[in-house]
């Protein structure tokens, strides 16, 4: 069977090319398109040949494109390739496609053809591209920033660490391997090369190597907190010692798994030195002052003794009958030796107040009126032509030292004979309220003076005023009443002017009746 | 950093007259050998790439410092002062006009006259003012960009077709035209088309030729005849040209208008 040609389908390759064509003047004018380009971007030939020129197809960018990249190029090398461009289809989206052109000089004109590949598949896939290479430059700045803030950090550290001089280390746990920083080479007077941890603790002192591999072996138990601090003697490989402090820490991750064992070292030779020092001269001080409170207590008893003779004595020798001069000189004698022996007392409170553990009272129940009053009446003899009265308030029942507060009266109202005006009355009041037990001396006479007023109660401080043979002072009375009322839990306070006189006011809290078991 | 290195200078020409031509945004200084053949004797012809394009510097490319387009203008008042022995001619294409306005406004005494090819001082339309564009379609530039950036960045695929009547062209052309690095060409394209010199306009005192195309889709005749308005001492010509790069497509009308201008 024959087929004439005339009956086929004319069959045109430019026509049906697997590539959208298109022909153009110079400027862009279309002077012929293919079907593969009316198909793909929607226009009929006919609405495009000599009435649209090529980049009025184009997204407005690509326009811009096309005249500042596409026009250049094609004019200064007659051609281009794979440019990527946007048609935009008759329909309103755009189409990415692929470009190729190239320009046929001929004597009357200049054409260009051009050559549109639908490039959808490839422009994504190159958006990926792109998008996966800008990643990875941000991913590399991030990086980069981070490994600098990492290298701040390390150099801020290493200050930090010089500074303080302290030397950073190690464990490899798996293999027992200690390393060090190049800082650790003076302070240990070793080659600072990663060595064994048995290597290591040879030149620790024989003594402090027990303790040390105990607390080791304690930061490294699992259900410790990680935490190691060792102190030990360190002989280096200069033959040195040196004292090392070294702490550390044991670091896991979150399944507990041991990742790191990491410290620092420091040098605490001269601090040890000097602390030891310390604690020597602390040590020498203490046993002076308990040699000196020895030899206090010592003296003042045994001049107790002969003391007790010549009281005893001139007790003897009042009772016969004396010329008025003797018996005045063994009245003297009395009185000198009893305030001898109260001097000695003193003497051992302040003592004891100093140097021991304070002053220390026994408290039992008793009457604080019956205290004051025996006091009291003690002094109206030795202090004869004096006007001396007690005023006791309410019931005097409390829990006290009863010795120490005859004490504190004692001191008290004998300062007030000694300070206050002979003509006038010294008073004692005392009293017990629910809270406290007051007990207060009262004398007329001149102030103490204002600038004694702050130290009043310091040892070894007394009035100017002319001190009275017989009175008995050394500038204890005063500290020992502050000492006494402290004991007790109470205070002392002091008013004085000259209007009002002077008054010292005793003030001790009363305990309760449920803890009286426990007073000493 | 040598200005020669940075910008990649090159001095043609006879003449003692200088004047200095400045490609526009896209390619480089290799888009006035259309023209430079014409001023040739008369004149001593500066020609440069601006940094961030052709075989200009690239490390210079300092974002700051040209993230405005004083940056450039900068760099012409030292390449001015560097290889100029007289007040200049200065032929801008396109955003190198305003970099040029910018220059002489700043060092009016380094400058004779200036003509500009091509010129916008603002791409993007505001109120009464037609730029031509708006701002997304400047976004879609940048995006245009983006399409095209792994043919640009792998510096130009070899030329299959070629270009028969120049083949010496071929080897450097395909190596420095129009491809640059890729980011670098997206930020300028950002500088330059959301650039707004209209305020400096009326401060040019030099006398200044507008070349403007009759059909541009870059500068609007619209924008030429703006220009003309706010600028004194101008003059405003239009070329029959389709297109932004008349000097390419229409050369013996730019020669002729710039030899017009100058010789006045």
């Amino acid at each position: 069977m024959t087929v004439t040609q005339s009956q086929q389908p004319v069959f045109s390759p430019y026509e049906k090319a697997p590539c959208a064509l298109l022909t153009t003047l110079p400027n862009g004018t279309i002077l012929r398109v293919n079907e593969t380009f009316s198909a793909w971007f929607g226009y009929a030939a006919a609405d495009l040949v000599q009435k649209k020129r090529m980049q009025d197809l184009l997204t407005t960018g690509c326009k811009i494109f096309h005249q500042t990249h596409w026009l250049p190029l094609l004019q200064m090398q007659g051609s281009v390739a794979e440019v990527q461009l946007e048609f935009v289809h008759s329909a309103g989206h755009a189409i990415p496609a692929l470009v190729n052109a190239v320009q046929h000089v001929e004597p009357t004109r200049t054409t260009t053809e051009i050559a549109v590949f639908v490039a959808s598949d490839r422009r994504r896939y190159e958006r990926e591209l792109l998008h996966a290479r800008r990643r990875a430059e941000e991913l590399l700045e991030v990086t980069h920033t981070a490994q600098q803030a990492v290298s701040l950090a390390e150099a801020r550290l290493r200050l930090a660490l010089d500074a303080a001089q302290l030397t950073v280390w190690d464990v490899e746990v798996t293999s027992n391997v200690i390393t060090f920083d190049a800082a650790a080479e003076s302070l240990l007077g070793l080659p600072v090369e990663p060595m064994a941890i048995a290597r290591f603790r040879e030149h620790i002192h024989p003594e402090d190597r027990g303790p040390e591999e105990l607390a080791y072996a304690q930061a490294l138990r699992p259900d410790s907190t990680g935490n190691y601090t060792a102190e030990y003697r360190f002989i280096g490989g200069d033959k040195l010692e040196r004292v090392i402090s070294s702490r550390g820490r044991v670091f896991r991750d979150a399944t507990g798994q041991l990742v790191r064992f990491a410290g620092v070292l420091q040098d605490v030779t001269s601090r040890r030195r000097a602390e030891e020092l310390l604690k020597e001269q602390e040590r020498q001080s203490r046993e002076r002052a308990v040699l000196l409170e020895q030899l206090v207590g010592i003296v003042s008893h045994d001049l107790r003794t002969p003391l007790q003779a010549v009281s005893l004595g001139a007790s003897l020798l009042g009772s016969d009958k004396l010329t008025p001069m003797q018996s005045r000189t063994v009245s003297r004698i009395s009185s000198a030796a009893s305030r001898a022996h109260r001097l000695i007392l003193d003497l051992l409170d302040f003592t004891r107040a100093q140097l021991g553990g304070g002053i220390s009272v026994a408290q039992t129940h008793c009457d604080l009126h019956a205290v004051v009053a025996d006091v009291v009446d003690e002094l109206k003899l030795a202090w004869p032509g004096r006007m001396l009265e007690q005023r006791a308030q309410g019931d005097g029942a409390c829990v006290l030292d009863a010795d120490r507060i005859s004490q504190v009266v004692t001191n008290l109202v004998t300062n007030a004979l000694t300070y206050g005006r002979p003509d006038l009355v010294v008073t004692v009041q005392s009293s017990v309220t629910q809270d406290h037990c007051r007990l207060s001396v009262h004398n007329y006479g001149p102030p103490i003076p204002e600038e004694l007023m702050p130290h009043i109660f310091e040892p070894l401080r007394r009035g100017e005023q002319q001190v009275k043979l017989g009175s008995r002072s050394v500038g204890l009375g005063l500290f020992i009443v502050q000492q006494i009322a402290a004991a007790h839990g109470g205070s002392v306070t002091v008013s004085s002017t000259l209007e009002q006189g002077t008054t010292f006011l005793v003030q001790l809290p009363v305990r309760p009746a449920t803890t009286m078991g426990d007073l000493r | 950093m040598s200005t020669q290195l940075r910008n990649n200078v090159h001095i043609l020409g006879e003449g003692k007259q200088p004047i200095v031509f400045a490609h526009g945004y896209g390619c480089d200084q290799n888009m006035w050998r259309l023209l430079t053949p014409a001023f040739s004797e008369q004149y001593r012809i500066i020609l440069f790439d601006l940094v961030g394009c052709g075989r200009s510097d690239l490390a210079c490319y300092d974002r700051k410092k040209y993230g405005t387009l004083q940056g450039h203008a900068a760099d012409v008042l030292e390449i001015v002062a560097e290889y100029a022995s007289a007040p200049a001619v200065f032929v801008g294409h396109s955003v190198s006009a305003m970099i040029g306005l910018l220059a002489a406004v700043r060092e009016p005494e380094r400058f004779a006259s200036i003509a500009m090819i091509g010129p916008s001082p603002c791409y993007i339309n505001d109120g009464d003012y037609t730029g031509g564009f708006t701002r997304e379609d400047i976004l879609s530039l940048l995006d245009t960009l983006d399409s095209n950036y792994l043919g640009w960045a792998s510096a130009m695929a070899p030329t299959i077709m070629g270009a028969p009547d120049q083949p010496e062209l071929r080897q450097e052309l395909t190596n420095s035209f129009c491809a640059t690095d890729p980011e670098i060409a997206k930020h300028f394209a950002r500088v330059t088309f959301l650039s707004d010199n209209r305020a400096d306009l009326p401060k040019l005192q030099q006398r200044c030729l507008i070349l403007q195309c009759s059909d541009d889709v870059i500068a609007p005749v619209e924008v030429g005849t703006y220009m003309h308005r706010v600028m004194p001492n101008s003059v405003l010509r239009i070329v029959e040209n389709v297109g932004h790069c008349p000097h390419l497509s229409a050369p013996d009308a730019i020669i002729t208008a710039l030899h017009e201008f100058l010789a006045e």
